[in-house]
């Protein structure tokens, strides 16, 4: 029998979030691409809410935006309400979220991978990762002590015996890893519902010594939207001028549908209590911990046991089908409990569940275990991204499967690899987080995180990022020609609002006076420049006042930046040892020789370790190399 | 505060305690701006010089002073530290010291870390590894330790009102972050701008009068303490009389100083003593006969024992020498008595003293002074520099926060952060994972 093999630079399995962006991002750079799925109709699946964006997250698909990714796109064409949280808090706050017709979305991720060059999707299931040996490509030995040489990946066989060469994988399965799910007592193999389980690359990274640790997560049930009373529930509509998530869309033209609110009862947290040993998480079925901001609705009355209601939002699902997403009511509770609660939930008496709610959990591989372009530290070659790091959301997912995506490909061209920074993006803050700190508990993204949050905004992602992402091809030539073009505008409007003055003050300082906006802003402005102001574009025009009022903040916030950039220019060399470091307590050696932290900076971020032992560090990284004899005593 | 060489930072470069002439050492980038700043000299000039006879102008005790000082002025990379330096030679005492501090902190300087100067060079390769290491090994576990008794001993108690303001400010920081993160969750209690300025006004109030509770109580200008103490009967009063005797030093304010710091009156004995130029204050305990039935007012005796015990700097326990060897004792000063008598055996790490002949007493005086030079009583003046700098640094961004109440939430979070900064270098940063779980603990996130 021949054996099938195929040559690529890089093999991507998984076509989720994750998946989807990082196969994109390798082909945008020009290197030859295979994204491997076990299903071609669940394509950029939304297993769990059919929302994009929020608070943190939004900003998050704007960066993903910026560098050239696939997400705000698909969200812009199918979309079907948009709203931006946070409108009346200062513009660092203001986040884009919008509800996503589930099945049109994952189309047009399809349709967009789809008629990516360089970049071929197929149908396959993955069961063995292959590792260099010479030359030829092997299956892991048995697992490496911690002093083996470091292996490099070679490719990965498919079930039916092909197999796919490469020197670069990236690895983005989700929840599929050994995932096992549960409603009540029912137990199912699967990592979404009616789905199955990668088993064969669990085997694999084990013997390849990469750690697995188990978390669980949760998804609500679903109902048939006839069967709701939506005059008994509150409404909440999208906003009356929705805002696109990409900087390539120029207008949202669809029409919006609308959203519900209703609440539990004391009711249905007595029936929660009655039954709570037949939950999962109380029963001792599941030992694994679930993210503190997404507790399932038993979570929720057990902890605040006090609280008489809980907000439910109705979502529909889609254009073209009557399902409705319950957000907020996340259980694993048995079938005929999931039933009778609803029963009780004012507008639902009489809904019908279409889909039951369930918990899920599955093998994730802790993140301090990668570098910060997500290649492992254990395999060479071979990234991982999205949920399999420990993180959730489609947002976080996405952003990881983008970076690990262009990382291989330019690991692949010899190129120097794409690090954020934590003042140059959300996403920065993101991959810093897993690799300098681990997770525990699944990640998502809070702005809380970001210490230059005032610099990561929502609007200025395009500045920020697409600059970067044109130096190495992520970025079209469409997207950098608009990005100049509203830069240009940005320079007019911003040198009018320095140097048009009003009462002695510029225009720019009038408009730091909380009481002076726009319209007030141009009635200071002589009628020439009022008019050329008042006809500059929307978004050139944000900028400039936004520029304008965070001026002395943003200032604030570089001097710190430039303090942590000094410090990250301190690198660490790979081999440091350590140990040689006599007076370095205990707690700090061992996490710097787990982390290996590649310079001064994020070892400061590790936490446990105090600015003494950076001293310590410091000191031995840098002294001795030019001893004097001179005596420094006058 | 991590390292960072860019920071131009200051310190008293000399042992704590009084003495004749003190050093203040200053290093970085603007560390000859900051010299010209405090004395109002020019000092250009493109080697390293000195400029003797100029004058600095200093706070002390709410008042300005001119200071007589030398300075000596490294303007680029031919000092110590590889990097322009400026140090002040002045008088020697503690506070004076202190002054010329936070003279240069206030005109830009950031207080020097434990080891830095040393840092400075290694990093610099004026001296190597080898060199730095007994400096670099001060820097270790125990200073987290330390850095919490000082401040319990300081100012009559730092730690509960600066730990309370802590969280305060950390209850106050979640609330607003859950109002900006978790907008679309039911259970968020947004924080109304009266309430915001109100719980601002109440922690700057807190930060002011934990400032001018170490203003009032500035531990820094009392002498280091040194109690004899020990059983009755065993010489202790005529070793103190011996050392007054020999290191006396006449002065009826320090005489105030050690009276009025130790809580002593009629029943103990104090005196300053100097030392190769160090001062202290000497006190002689009355004896603790833990056996003996006790009276009311043995029971004020014992008590007034108990707060010097407590707030001494160094313990000198003393024992009578006698035919049987003496039990180590730790964390003190283990002298043996009358060593000249018949019976007396030496003992493995006691001092042999006698102060009927006069042996051992210098070696007494030369031992106290050198473990004066390594005690608490250094930690707890460079505690109380550390809380002033913390405590400036939190109320500064406590007024800007209070400014920023009209503008934006996001501008409070942004000062908060920066007042409880300041506060981290006394107890402890505040990392986001704290924030988040005072979110989590107090409402139900989840939509």
């Amino acid at each position: 029998m021949t054996e099938v093999t195929y040559d690529y630079d890089v093999v991507v399995i998984g076509a989720g979030h994750a998946g989807t962006e990082a196969a994109l991002a390798a082909a945008r750079m020009g290197a030859r691409t295979a994204l491997l799925t076990t299903n071609l109709d669940t394509v950029g699946q939304m297993s769990c809410n059919p929302a994009i964006g929020g608070v943190g997250k939004g900003q998050i698909v704007r960066e993903i935006d910026a560098l050239g990714g696939a997400m705000g796109r698909a969200i812009d064409a199918t979309g079907l309400q948009f709203r931006m949280l946070n409108c009346r808090k200062g513009p660092a706050m203001h986040s884009p979220r919008a509800q996503a017709d589930k099945r049109l979305y994952q189309a047009e991720i399809k349709r967009i991978v789809e008629e990516q060059e360089n970049l071929e999707l197929r149908q396959e299931g993955v069961e063995e990762l292959l590792v260099r040996e010479g030359d030829r490509e092997t299956e892991p030995p048995l697992v490496p002590g911690p002093s083996s040489p470091i292996p490099s990946i070679a490719g990965v066989r498919v079930r039916g015996g092909a197999t796919y060469r490469a020197p670069t994988v990236v690895l983005t399965t989700g929840t599929f890893l050994q995932a096992l799910m549960h409603t009540g007592e029912a137990k199912t193999a699967g990592g979404r519902a009616g789905e199955g389980t990668s088993a064969g690359i669990s085997g694999a990274l084990h013997r390849l010594g990469i750690r697995l640790e188990r978390f669980k997560t949760g998804t609500p049930p679903r109902l048939n939207g006839r069967t709701i009373d939506y005059t008994a529930c509150d409404l909440q509509p999208g906003d009356d001028a929705p805002q696109p998530f990409s900087f390539l869309t120029d207008e949202l033209t669809q029409s919006q549908l609308p959203c519900h609110v209703t609440y539990t009862t004391p009711a249905v947290h007595d029936l929660i209590r009655a039954n709570l040993e037949r939950a999962p998480m109380y029963s001792g079925q599941i030992n694994s911990s679930g993210p503190r901001y997404c507790p399932s609705i038993e979570d929720k009355v057990v902890r605040f046991a006090d609280k008489q209601q809980h907000q439910l939002f109705l979502e529909p699902e889609g254009r073209n089908t009557r399902e409705v997403y319950v957000n907020g009511v996340s259980t694993s509770l048995p079938r005929d409990v999931q039933d009778a609660m609803f029963r009780l939930i004012p507008g639902c008496e009489r809904a019908q569940i279409m889909r039951y709610g369930y918990a899920v959990e599955y093998d994730y591989a802790p993140p301090d275990q990668l570098q910060p372009t997500l290649e492992s530290k254990r395999v060479a070659g071979l990234f991982f991204a999205g949920q399999i790091n420990g993180t959730t959301g489609y947002e976080e997912a996405g952003a990881q499967g983008l970076v690990a995506g262009a990382n291989a490909a330019l690991k692949v061209a010899d190129r120097e690899p794409l690090v954020l920074g934590r003042d140059e993006a959300y996403i920065g803050v993101l991959i810093d987080d897993l690799v300098t700190c681990g997770v525990d508990e699944p990640y998502r993204m809070f702005t809380s995180r970001a210490e230059y949050r005032l610099l990561l905004r929502q609007d200025n992602a395009d500045r920020r990022l697409t600059p970067l992402a044109a130096r190495c091809g992520l970025a079209s030539a469409q997207r950098e020609a608009r990005l100049r073009a509203k830069l240009g505008q940005v320079d007019r409007v911003a040198h009018l609002l320095e140097t048009v003055r009003y009462q002695g003050r510029s225009l720019s300082e009038q408009l730091r006076r909380p009481e002076v906006d726009w319209t007030a802003a141009l009635a200071m402005a002589p009628a020439e420049a009022a008019a050329e102001l008042a006809g500059a574009p929307a978004d050139a025009v944000e900028q400039a006042i936004i520029d304008a009022r965070y001026v002395g903040y943003v200032a604030r916030q570089q001097t710190e930046v430039d303090r942590q950039r000094r410090l990250a220019e301190k690198r660490i060399p790979a081999t440091f040892d350590y140990a040689r470091i006599t007076h370095l307590r205990h707690e700090a050696r061992e996490k710097l020789a787990r982390v290996q932290p590649t310079n001064l900076a994020q070892a400061s971020r590790i936490s446990g370790v105090t600015p003494a032992d950076i001293t310590l560090l410091m000191a031995h990284l840098g002294g001795g190399r030019r001893r004097s004899t001179a005596d420094p005593s006058v | 505060m991590t390292p960072d060489v860019a920071d131009t930072i200051a310190a008293i470069a000399t042992a704590r305690g009084a003495s004749r002439r003190g050093v203040v050492r200053l290093s970085g980038p603007r560390a000859v701006s900051i010299a010209h700043l405090l004395c109002g000299a020019t000092l250009e000039g493109n080697s390293p010089r000195r400029f003797a006879d100029q004058t600095l102008r200093i706070e002390l005790a709410g008042r300005s002073h001119e200071l007589p000082a030398d300075l000596f002025v490294w303007p680029d990379e031919r000092s110590y530290t590889r990097q322009p330096a400026v140090e002040f030679h002045t008088l020697g005492s503690p506070p004076v010291l202190d002054a010329v501090v936070r003279a240069c902190l206030a005109a830009g300087a950031r207080l020097a870390e434990p080891g830095e100067f040393t840092l400075r060079a290694l990093l610099g390769g004026r001296i190597d590894l080898t060199q730095a290491e007994a400096v670099l090994s001060v820097i270790d576990a125990r200073s987290d330790e330390r850095l919490e008794a000082a401040l319990e001993q300081l100012a009559g108690g730092l730690s509960t009102p600066l730990h309370r303001l802590r969280v305060d400010l950390l209850g106050l920081l979640a609330d607003l972050e859950a109002g900006l993160d978790f907008v679309e969750e039911e259970d968020i209690r947004f924080v109304e701008a009266d309430e915001l300025r109100r719980r601002l006004a109440a922690a700057a109030k807190l930060v002011d009068e934990t400032a001018s509770q170490i203003a009032e109580r500035d531990d820094a200008q009392r002498l280091p303490l040194v109690a004899i103490i020990g059983p009755p009967n065993v010489g202790k009063s005529r070793l103190f009389n011996v050392l007054v005797e020999r290191y006396g030093v006449e002065s009826q304010r320090t005489q105030a100083i050690v009276a009025d710091a130790a809580g002593v009156t009629r029943d103990t004995l104090a005196a300053v003593i100097e030392i190769n130029g160090l001062r202290c204050a000497l006190i002689d305990t009355a004896g603790d006969d833990e056996t003996a039935a006790i009276d009311a007012i043995d029971r004020v005796a014992r008590d007034r024992l108990t707060a010097v015990v407590r707030d001494a700097d160094l313990l000198v326990e003393c024992r009578r020498a006698g035919p049987a060897p003496l039990t180590t004792l730790v964390d003190r000063l283990s002298v043996a008595t009358m060593v000249d008598a018949s019976a007396a055996t030496m003992s493995e790490g006691w001092l042999a003293t006698s102060a009927a002949t006069g042996q051992g007493v210098a070696e007494l005086a030369e031992t106290i002074a050198s473990r004066l030079a390594e005690s608490s009583h250094g930690t707890l003046a460079a505690t109380a520099d550390r809380c002033r700098t913390g405590l400036t640094q939190a109320a500064g961004a406590l007024a800007r926060a209070l400014d920023a109440v009209d503008i934006g939430d996001e501008l409070v979070s942004l000062e908060l952060r920066e007042a409880l900064d300041g506060l981290g270098r006394v107890v402890g940063e505040v990392v986001t994972d704290e924030v988040l779980g005072e979110i989590f603990g107090k409402f139900c996130i989840g939509k």
